[in-house]
């Protein structure tokens, strides 16, 4: 035990903790540089493409230390986005050490202090690395003093790399070896193993991510579950180097997986404790909990007679994916389609966008809702996250919503946009605090309805990119939320409700009219667009009726230019739902959920 | 009698010979064409015209009879009468011509000069004329960036009656920015008092691509509100009709028995074989199109490869286009033609969507007859687009 070092890498976002975990698989020999992609462990194209770790990743390697010994180290990729805090911490205690990776030339991010937080509840050995340290904007000596200031890390003999460029890594190696403890735990304990991730393969069912802290696990015992309470029997034990090798077992100290026929990853959910159903521990290991989603959105097939292929989509995804929730739904407007629960608004775009991807589906996704706490004049209490199932507002006593803690780092001249932003949506600035001389960390609290629409790319934009932002949960607060309606020709259109609070309801509806009256098309009658609170209408547009659609002119026997022109406005056409006699293009749905503060 | 017996067999065919040549540029064109007025230019294209007459006829010559020309651009009206004839030679030459074949050639006003101009024209075979005069309006023909002035039509048409021409075709366009309901039913006066054989009258499209649409764009002109436009259309057919012409296309009317037969092969499915830069065929159920790029169209010899693409239409292509295409006719398709044409019910086919179509008074049908209705012709590609 006392040569396996089990660490993660914890970084902000685009600060090169995946280039390092490629350049480290890369230093140790574990994967050709041919089999290299750009970025091994994040192995979903999207993550790719984001640059941005969503499924974790881990790996076995085998390392030959300057001081003459072989060491084993399990290195343990986490998601580096907001959305995924729980799983970030369940990665990160199944380690004993974290290597912290700041950017040179940024240095200490919103996400950077949220990591190190969760790394020092695991009680870490947290060791800083300063990155990109070829860039010429790099000041890796104003970094240090950075570090130490602000996250109280003693950071002067921190390695100083580049991961790109592959400098410093065996630094990074030595230094993980030397500093971070090895695994303690009990060899002949009772099993206790962390799952700290999961997922789905095809042929061998759900596959685990584990830490054994005591005992040991082998082929063939049969494991139960902690907190599920179920039981399977391990078909298969090994370590990822990064593909799987199978082992006859797995014991206290090492990382590796179990296969167990488990057939979706709800029922292995990160966090839950392994242990043998013959011999149990007596206690689970502690920081379990339950997938709690945040934001809620209706999805529905874009071509109502897709309704299976989406479910089917949904269903293969949700096996992968403990956090997704979802339930069949019916929209008058957009008919069948499914309730879907995400922890945040990234995890909601990542899932459409595998829909759609992955699947090759094209669905329609509704405004997304947070979930409100509805109490009721006779003192019951209703969460809805749907704007369709808000109870009769006679019958409401009144509304809570949930508040979010929000911390925001920014260099001080953006001070006042920020804050003119947290302000415009309803943010209580607890208190602000100078980090250096020139960056800010402001702590806010602020309503979660108005983080999801698109807070955070509202504050990239007005920061020019440097803001950074970390939230969770705090509590339920009594707020005046409104249901706001859309009719279009007088018909209500269920799937634009959306619940907002009372001051918002009127720029929103404005919101709203303006861009349908954009976006849909002209038809054969004039069409009234209206944003009504009750039977209230509050704004209105209208799209006019075309009088003209004609190619008057057939030039030289050219019909293939005509038909051209007919197939486009036909694709268009296609694109289109119909509600009642008025059509909608699909964009519609994208479109309203877009709040731009400039129009 | 077997020489009747093949006579019996081919089938009539429509030549258009593409003319790329213009004085300049009008502001509202997208059409292929050139500002050149340099004749050595055009004696060579009209060299090259002929080597492709001359490839285009050993595929085609035996098998067909032609029964219609038109000799657009551009402006045809540019070339010398002198390389016409030579065109229309080389057709008369290796195709079989029928003896009362319509040859239309397009003139702009601006460019002919005289009768004798004409006479020669006549002389080479050309039957009808096709006068894009656009508008009387001299506003109206600045804002399109014509060459000519509103004088020029009335003097041209004259000369074109002197020279003993039968048959004359008006082109005019209304739903200009700024037009008046007003000048445009007088423009119509204008062009009906001078009794031409046929009228065409054509909504100003803003076309991408054109110095037009760059000026809507950056806002120096606002498009004509389309109820406006509406106005001046339904108007135009009103006067029509009373003047006693047949509105027999979406924007084309004539003289009884004076409609265009070659446009109406383009809206019936019948074949037609363009020739020159960037022309269209249909014929023996392949669409193709010339090549657009001169110096490729210049190089080519009689066996060149000239086609820039070609498509074989499938049943349900040659479908889609003779009801999209047949349906611009005022008289509509005749839907026991359709069966024997296509062997199938056209109610099987599109059902619904004509039956969605008839309900939104876009279409009618009475007595096997399939037409669009007055909102219908407003509105046509609503109906087209349920077709393809």
């Amino acid at each position: 035990m006392k040569n396996i070092r089990n660490f993660s890498i914890i970084a902000h976002i685009d600060h090169g903790k995946s280039t390092l975990a490629d350049r480290i698989l890369e230093f140790t020999g574990m994967v050709s540089d041919r089999d290299m992609k750009e970025q091994f462990l994040d192995n979903m194209d999207l993550e790719r493409e984001r640059g941005i770790t969503i499924k974790l990743q881990t790996s076995h390697l085998t390392y030959k230390a300057k001081d003459g010994n072989e060491y084993i180290l399990n290195l343990i990729d986490t998601p580096g986005h907001v959305d995924f805090t729980y799983e970030v911490s369940r990665s990160l205690a199944a380690c004993e050490g974290a290597v912290l990776v700041v950017d040179a030339t940024q240095g200490v991010e919103a996400q950077t202090l949220a990591n190190v937080y969760l790394a020092m509840n695991e009680n870490l050995e947290i060791r800083p690395v300063l990155n990109k340290i070829d860039l010429a904007s790099a000041d890796p000596d104003a970094v240090k003093v950075e570090i130490a200031d602000v996250l109280g890390i003693e950071a002067d003999s921190a390695p100083l790399i580049s991961a790109k460029a592959g400098i410093g890594i065996e630094d990074v190696l030595e230094d993980i070896v030397a500093h971070v403890p090895p695994p303690s735990g009990d060899p002949t304990g009772r099993l206790k193993a962390l799952i700290f991730d999961s997922y789905y393969d095809n042929y061998k069912g759900v596959i685990i991510y584990t830490r054994v802290f005591d005992g040991a696990v082998r082929l063939g015992d049969t494991i139960r579950l902690m907190n599920s309470g179920k039981s399977y029997e391990a078909t298969e034990v090994g370590v990822y180097a990064p593909g799987p090798v199978q082992t006859d077992r797995l014991e206290a100290g090492e990382v590796g997986y179990i296969c167990a026929a488990i057939k979706q990853v709800a029922d292995a959910r990160v966090g839950d404790t392994i242990t043998l159903a013959e011999d149990p521990a007596t206690e689970p290991l502690p920081g379990y909990k339950r997938a709690q989603p945040m934001v809620y959105c209706g999805i529905y097939p874009a071509d109502g007679e897709k309704y299976e292929g989406v479910k089917d989509a949904i269903e293969k995804l949700q096996v992968n994916d403990a956090a997704f929730h979802f339930e069949p739904e019916t929209s008058t407007a957009l008919g069948f389609g499914f309730r879907c629960g995400f922890l945040g608004l990234l995890h909601m775009e990542i899932i459409v966008e595998r829909l759609e991807r992955e699947f090759g589906l094209s669905v329609i996704t509704t405004s997304p809702s947070v979930i409100y706490r509805v109490v009721m004049a006779d003192g019951t209490v209703e969460m809805i996250q749907n704007p369709g199932n808000l109870p009769n507002p006679l019958l409401i006593a009144h509304i809570e919503e949930p508040i979010v803690k929000a911390d925001i780092m920014i260099p001080k001249e953006y001070v006042g946009v920020v804050m003119e932003l947290c302000q415009d949506r309803r943010g209580k600035l607890l208190h602000m605090e100078y980090i250096t001389e020139i960056r800010v960390l402001l702590h806010y609290e602020l309503p979660l309805n108005e983080v999801i629409y698109d807070f955070f790319d509202a504050l990239k934009s007005k920061t020019r990119g440097y803001g950074s932002l970390d939230y969770e949960f705090i509590r339920y607060e009594t707020s005046k939320i409104v249901k706001l309606d859309i009719l279009l020709n007088r018909e209500q259109v269920d799937a634009f409700s959306m619940l907002v609070h009372e001051s918002k309801a009127y720029y929103r509806g404005r919101f709203v009219c303006d861009t349908l009256k954009e976006i849909i098309p002209r038809q054969q009658f004039e069409i009234p667009i209206q944003a009504s609170i009750g039977q209230k209408v509050i704004a209105r547009e209208t799209v006019r009726a075309y009088r003209k659609d004609v190619i008057a002119k057939c030039y030289g026997g050219d019909i293939s230019r005509k038909r051209k022109l007919l197939e486009k406005q036909k694709e268009g056409k296609k694109r289109m739902r119909r509600f009642g006699s008025v059509e909608v293009p699909q964009e519609a749905f994208t479109a309203v959920l877009k709040y731009d503060d400039n129009k | 009698m077997t020489i009747t017996n093949s006579a019996a067999k081919t089938k009539s065919l429509g030549i258009y010979v593409h003319i790329p040549f213009c004085v300049r540029k009008c502001a509202y064109c997208d059409f292929l064409s050139f500002a050149n007025r340099d004749e050595t230019v055009h004696r060579s294209y009209a060299c090259q015209l002929s080597t492709e007459l001359i490839g285009r006829s050993a595929v085609y010559g035996n098998k067909y009879s032609v029964d219609t020309i038109f000799i657009g651009g551009g402006t045809p009206s540019l070339l010398s009468p002198i390389l016409i004839d030579a065109i229309l030679d080389t057709i008369y030459a290796r195709f079989r011509v029928e003896g009362d074949a319509e040859v239309t050639m397009e003139v702009n006003p601006g460019t002919v000069d005289g009768v004798e101009h004409f006479t020669e024209l006549r002389n080479a075979g050309v039957t009808r004329l096709s006068i894009g005069a656009q508008s009387f309006q001299a506003s109206m023909l600045r804002f399109l960036g014509r060459v000519h002035e509103a004088a020029d039509v009335t003097r041209c048409y004259a000369l074109a009656r002197e020279a003993g021409f039968e048959n004359i075709n008006l082109d005019l366009m209304f739903g200009m920015p700024d037009e008046r309901l007003d000048t445009w039913k007088a423009d119509l006066q204008t062009a009906i008092t001078l009794n031409p054989e046929h009228i065409s009258f054509y909504s100003l499209q803003i076309e991408e691509e054109t110095p037009l649409f760059g000026e809507i764009m950056n806002g120096k002109y606002t498009p004509l509100p389309e109820i406006d436009d509406r106005l001046m259309y339904h108007h135009a057919i009103e006067a029509l009709c009373r003047a006693g012409y047949v509105h027999y296309e979406i924007s084309n009317a004539a003289r009884p028995g004076f409609a265009s037969r070659h446009n109406l092969k383009y809206w019936s499915l019948d074949d037609y074989l363009g020739v020159g830069l960037g022309a269209h065929s249909y014929i023996n159920g392949r669409r193709f199109a010339n090549t657009n790029i001169w110096k490729d169209y210049m190089g080519a010899d009689e066996h060149g490869a000239l086609t820039m693409w070609s498509h074989e239409n499938s049943q349900r292509d040659d479908i889609a286009e003779y009801v999209f295409l047949g349906l611009r006719k005022i008289e509509g398709i005749d839907l026991s033609r359709f069966r024997r044409q296509f062997g199938r019910d056209f109610w099987e086919i599109y059902r619904e969507e004509t039956h969605m179509l008839m309900e939104r008074g876009l279409l009618e049908h009475r007595d096997g007859i399939l037409r669009l209705t007055r909102l219908g012709l407003d509105l046509s590609n609503q109906v087209f687009v349920e077709y393809i």
